[in-house]
């Protein structure tokens, strides 16, 4: 997912969370849960009669008011194309509250929760994954649980290939969230400029050294920021097990010492020698393209093709993933406690799942970004609008994208970006 | 009967204007203090999480890494930049007073005025990154380089990019105001009395004029102070970022889902309050020691020499800050309409209305918002500024006095532009939610009319008070009612300078970005909310477009505001000159 | 009227000429020698002020001058107004509001450069330059007014204390731009007298501008009338 941001908290918040995630903390246990209830639930939506056709019948004429990261023209193009097929499709006008921080919303629906507005709140749908999410469902301020898994399209969503649509940073969606999209931390260069990129850490502290001021990473908490250090994280920690679970507090500075040796070591040689860092990705690439990065991050396999098709990079770019794998995950859509057009977001939610809204996201002249369905599974009307797709050149292959490393468990993330704001803004 | 209904029109407008600036002053003011008397987990801002350790708002607050950082960060910035403005303007008036010079650079301030601060920090980033047109104009043939160097110019951890920004955007607004004091003042008298004892400018203007003048601009001064320690959208774009200054962080806070961090926000409104407090009791200290200085030069006998070296120095400085704004807009100009353009290229290898075509075609909501909130609010607080003026106008001069300017309503105009902007909003916000007004579009109206009425206000008081009394005692005499002599005298009198405080007005509401971003809750996405959304990441061409329009929009405006009376009055001389 | 060759002392109006716009302003030609004084008198748009302004050193760039003026010898015309020692008292005495009554005239003593020297030796010369303000208050019927507050004098007392800080400057020549017409008529000619007085007394030529007769009668001088 393209930059929602993800912000640090104390740990005290956490602790319901940790209490609630003991149980079921092991990934399988978690992912067998998450399909279990969304079983349930959805089995329990159709005993309650809650039919389809019924939910379009109130949805028409609703408007959906969508939050959702802004930052993005393409992305925001691509959400007024939704918009306007919904409105012709089912009478139901969606309109995108440009936000900058995903963390904004989730303020804002706490804020109605404490200003006692339980109906009439002011997000109907908003974008989200990861922390937010597990944010808002551990104060219950999400719709009911089961309402993404009852809608019509998720019968073609990959469950089974792509475990995160469930799971997201290891916590059950329980269907309160509908998947969008995927996504998967890749790598931008221009190929005219570096032949060949660094595809390990050791390699790109090396480059760094080689050629001091021409890399670095969005500074966190930037979602990417984030990611980039929960990479490294991943490939130098003594105990990657570790990662599935909670943070332990009590061994949580040892088990990130080597992540904090190796950008003690990388800092200096990063571009503005580590004082400044690229705010999200969108930056990254300007830089890139103003020829002050020679790297790029992203997590949108397709956003290299996608930005040659508006010119914004050179035809040269290319992307790649490091050896030994990415960050991995899924984003989605949820419906917030107190949403005034339930029926309207479930019904864009739906669409957004649908083949057609899937492929055309999936256009890197339209977005690039990967569908959360099970192509080769889709009636063969729907596979070809697939199949049809020319991803561009700088788009990899699901293949060539390598191998897809989980998330941790969220509550590293916190922890993480305050030991590294700490770190690095007090110094 | 009459009397009763006379009392009634002269108190209303103190009502209204009460509920516009007092109300909020008062409900911001406990919209801070609730939630930092309250336990974090229980008030208003923090519902849900049960919270263990219920550390204090203070203690969240300062456990936030780099806040002392981010404090010295707000500190320096408001002081450096709004003592740099100040001495920018007064070398330059006192170099440059009762010249052509002078004339024609207040001519060229429309523009920079017009420029709200939001485009100009995106126009800055544009032109000094090391990619920037600057170094693409440079390059290959002066620099050497085919790629741009690796060199903190903008974000600098030291804010002093930040502080340039606003240097050279506040200059046009302090030099704008002390040429509008001026004829309200004797300081060019002094200054010829001074010169005519033998003193060069610089020592006149310094030690004998400025002191009359000074007091007239002390509270623009001390909001420009305010906004520059505090300001939010510049910061974003162009201040440091690890950590960022202080409101730049409130906001962030703000906005984080966990409650602890909400309620940091909160005592972190309430710091920021305190460091526009110390930065004022620093200028006002700092104003003493000045003026006791000024004082003991003033008496010693020297002349004072250097004059020349002195006037090319203030002169210099102001162009070169203009030349900087001006190649921002160049340069926002052109990311506009640019499709690839890769550096070391000084224009764009090809080219697109795209972005042009979304905004003014496709994607209209931010633009039309805009216009209607200026308008509106621009509007409104013209009707509210005359009524106010009108009203205290005739009591006194039915009580035989001349219409004087009532210097308590002046301070109080100026409370909403002395404070931070992000702590009331914050407070405001508060009873926002409380009340459900937030993400409405009254909710926001009415935010921005809190800070457009100020800015009305100065720019019509001057000229209303400047209206010679003894025409309206004429037109008295000559049996004009007090709404004829309004309607017909006062009015047409005051066409231009009615139109440009609207303009003015216009321009206010047009850039403000927090309070359409806080109150707004996200429902009513602005030309600025959106181009500093989208600066702050890489967004260009799209920012581009937008931070041109938040120009163009109000540059519009401001011609209007000039045709119109220029037509109105072809053919009456005496009216060509804006009184 | 006297000849101008060479003249080396008083103020020399060498067929001066003032346009505007293209329009003739006015012309006039004279040497006001030490100790006189030459009346203009018009009405107002007659250029008297403008007259006052180009001798200063204050005439906007838009006028048209042909012409000299000199002083001891020396043109004007292209000097900064602080360098022409031309001292000018305004309609009203426009005392410096932030500072008091001596310090005022402090202002207008010269004095030579106070920064160099020891701590001591500053001092003293302060002290002095106290003083010579003083004294020049006491002389003017002003004793002890050295700390007053220029706003609490009257009309009469804060012009006298504007001669006083004009002539501490010494001036090389006085100009006077209508500056008894703001006073009491009791008072009138008394200022006026104590400022011919004084001005004979430095041996100054003088320029006064005045639409009073009075004023012109009591200055004794050649007179101007810039309306006929």
């Amino acid at each position: 997912m393209p930059d929602t941001p993800q912000t640090n908290r104390e740990d005290k918040t956490l602790m319901t969370r940790r209490a609630f995630l003991k149980t079921w903390s092991l990934p399988g246990l978690g992912l067998a849960f998450a399909l279990m209830s969304s079983a349930l639930m959805g089995s329990a939506v159709h005993a309650e009669a809650r039919n389809w056709q019924e939910v379009l019948d109130t949805a028409r004429g609703q408007e959906v008011y969508f939050h959702a990261w802004g930052g993005e023209p393409g992305i925001n193009a691509y959400i007024s194309w939704a918009a306007e097929k919904v409105s012709a499709q089912y009478g139901v006008s969606v309109i995108q509250v440009k936000v900058s921080d995903t963390g904004n919303v989730v303020s804002q629906i706490i804020g109605e929760k404490a200003a006692g507005r339980e109906t009439g709140g002011s997000v109907d749908l908003v974008w989200i994954n990861g922390e937010n999410f597990a944010a808002l469902k551990r104060a219950g301020l999400l719709a009911p649980p089961g309402w993404a898994t009852s809608l019509p399209n998720w019968a073609n969503v990959d469950v089974e290939n792509k475990p995160t649509v469930a799971l997201d940073f290891t916590v059950p969606t329980e269907g309160q969230e509908a998947p969008w999209g995927m996504a998967q931390l890749v790598f931008i260069h221009d190929s005219a400029r570096v032949e060949t990129p660094p595809k390990t850490l050791a390699e790109l502290a090396s480059c760094a050294a080689r050629n001091p001021g021409r890399i670095s990473y969005p500074q966190p908490p930037n979602f990417l920021g984030s990611t980039f250090l929960k990479q490294v994280l991943i490939s130098l920690i003594k105990e990657p097990s570790k990662l599935q679970q909670p943070v332990n507090e009590a061994t949580f500075d040892e088990d990130v010492a080597p992540l904090f040796a190796y950008l003690d070591a990388l800092h200096p040689n990063l571009w503005r020698k580590g004082a400044v860092f690229p705010q999200d990705s969108a930056q990254m690439r300007q830089l890139l393209a103003d020829g002050e990065l020679d790297l790029a991050f992203s997590f949108n396999p397709g956003d290299a093709s996608s930005a040659i098709a508006s010119g914004s990079l050179p035809e040269t770019v290319r992307t790649y993933t490091f050896d030994g794998g990415t960050l991995g995950n899924t984003h989605f859509v949820a419906i917030p406690f107190n949403s005034s057009a339930k029926e309207g977001a479930m019904v864009f939610a739906d669409f957004l799942m649908s083949a057609e809204a899937q492929a055309h996201k999936q256009d890197p002249s339209v977005w690039g970004d990967p569908t959360v369905l099970n192509v080769a599974a889709l009636p063969a009307p729907q596979k070809a609008l697939f199949d049809a797709l020319d991803l561009g050149p700088a788009t990899l292959s699901p293949d060539d994208l390598g191998q897809v490393l989980p998330e941790p468990h969220p509550s590293w993330v916190s922890q993480l970006e305050k030991a590294w704001l700490q770190r690095y803004s007090d110094s | 009967m009459t009397l009763r209904t006379g009392k009634f029109w002269v108190v209303l407008p103190w009502v209204v204007l009460g509920l516009i600036q007092l109300v909020p002053l008062a409900a911001g003011a406990i919209g801070l203090v609730l939630p930092l008397a309250v336990s974090p987990a229980s008030g208003p801002l923090a519902p849900g999480f049960s919270g263990q350790g219920q550390a204090s708002a203070v203690q969240l607050l300062l456990a936030q890494p780099g806040l002392s950082k981010s404090v010295w960060l707000s500190l320096t910035t408001g002081l450096f930049a709004t003592a740099l403005a100040f001495a920018v303007v007064v070398l330059l008036l006192a170099g440059w007073i009762g010249t052509r010079t002078l004339g024609m650079l207040r001519r060229c301030l429309g523009p920079f005025l017009a420029l709200p601060h939001a485009a100009a920090a995106i126009g800055l980033t544009f032109l000094l990154t090391p990619s920037g047109l600057i170094f693409r104009a440079l390059s290959p043939w002066a620099t050497g380089l085919d790629r741009a160097p690796d060199l903190t110019i903008v974000q600098d951890p030291a804010g002093l990019s930040l502080m340039l920004a606003l240097t050279a955007k506040e200059i046009p607004f302090l030099l704008l105001m002390a040429l509008a004091a001026l004829p309200q003042t004797r300081c060019e008298d002094y200054l010829r009395t001074a010169q005519s004892l033998g003193y060069g400018r610089f020592k006149a203007f310094i030690c004998l004029g400025l002191p009359d003048l000074y007091p007239h601009l002390r509270l623009p001064i001390l909001a420009v102070l305010a906004f520059a320690a505090s300001n939010v959208d510049m910061a974003t774009i162009l201040g440091p970022t690890l950590p960022a200054s202080l409101s730049v962080r409130i906001v962030a806070w703000m906005n984080d889902p966990a409650a602890d961090l909400r309620t940091a926000a909160a005592a972190g409104a309430g710091l920021q309050g305190l460091i526009c407090a110390v930065c004022i009791l620093l200028w006002l200290a700092g104003e003493r020691v000045a003026s006791t200085a000024v004082k003991a030069i003033a008496v010693d006998g020297a002349r004072g020499r250097a004059d020349r070296v002195w006037k090319v120095v203030g002169l210099s400085l102001t162009w070169a800050l203009f030349a900087l704004l001006s190649g921002a807009i160049v340069s926002i100009a052109l990311w506009s309409v640019a499709r690839g353009w890769f550096f070391p290229d000084l224009l764009p290898g090809s080219w697109t209305l795209g972005s042009w075509r979304k905004v003014l075609l496709q994607d209209t909501g931010p633009l039309v918002t805009t216009v209607v909130l200026a308008a509106l609010s621009s509007g409104l607080a013209l009707l509210l500024v005359i009524w106010i003026l009108e009203t205290m106008s005739r009591r006194q001069l039915h009580n035989g006095l001349a219409p004087r300017e009532s210097s308590a309503l002046r301070a109080m105009m100026f409370f909403p532009l002395i404070l931070p902007q992000v702590s009331l909003l914050l407070g405001i916000h508060v009873w926002f939610l409380i009340l459900r007004a937030d993400g409405t579009f009254f909710g926001v109206l009415f935010a921005h009319l809190i800070f457009v009425l100020p800015y009305v206000y100065l720019s019509m008081a001057g000229p209303w008070y400047r209206l010679e009394p003894n025409l309206l005692r004429n037109a008295q005499s000559l049996g004009l009612s007090d709404s004829h002599s309004f309607l017909q005298i006062k009015l047409p009198m005051l066409l231009r300078p009615l139109l440009t405080a609207f303009a003015i007005g216009f321009a206010v509401s047009v850039a403000q970005y927090l309070p359409s971003l806080m109150i707004g809750a996200g429902r009513w996405p602005t030309l600025t909310t959106e181009s500093v959304a989208l600066a702050s990441g890489g967004a260009r061409r799209p920012a581009a477009v937008y931070a041109l329009l938040l120009m163009v929009l109000p540059a519009c405006v401001f011609i209007l505001a000039t045709l119109i009376p220029a037509a109105a009055f072809r053919h009456r001389r005496g009216m060509r000159h804006s009184r | 009227m006297p000849p101008h060759a060479n003249t080396s002392s008083g103020l020399d109006l060498n067929a001066v000429h003032l346009q505007v716009e293209g329009k003739s302003l006015l012309t006039i030609d004279h040497v006001i020698a030490e100790q006189e004084t030459l009346t203009v008198m018009g009405p107002s748009g007659s250029g008297k002020s403008s007259l006052l302004n180009l001798i200063a050193g204050f005439l906007p760039t838009s006028f048209t001058v042909t012409g000299d003026v000199r002083l001891a010898g020396r043109s004007l015309l292209g000097l900064p107004p602080q360098a022409r020692h031309v001292g000018i008292l305004f309609q009203s005495p426009l005392l410096f509001p932030h500072l008091s009554v001596g310090e005022n005239l402090l202002v207008g003593l010269r004095s030579e450069a106070l920064a160099t020297g020891s701590w001591k030796l500053r001092r003293e010369r302060l002290a002095a330059r106290r003083t010579t303000a003083e004294q020049a208050l006491a002389s003017v019927g002003l004793d002890g007014f050295f700390g007053r507050d220029p706003a609490t004098l009257s009309g009469g007392q804060q012009t006298r204390a504007a001669l006083m800080r004009l002539l501490l400057s010494q001036p090389k020549a006085l100009l006077l731009d209508e500056p008894f017409s703001s006073l009491d008529t009791a008072l009138r000619g008394e200022i006026r007298s104590l400022t011919f007085e004084r001005a004979k007394a430095a041996s100054l030529p003088v320029l006064l501008v005045t639409h009073d007769l009075e004023d012109a009668e009591a200055a004794q001088g050649p007179v101007i009338d810039l309306g006929r």
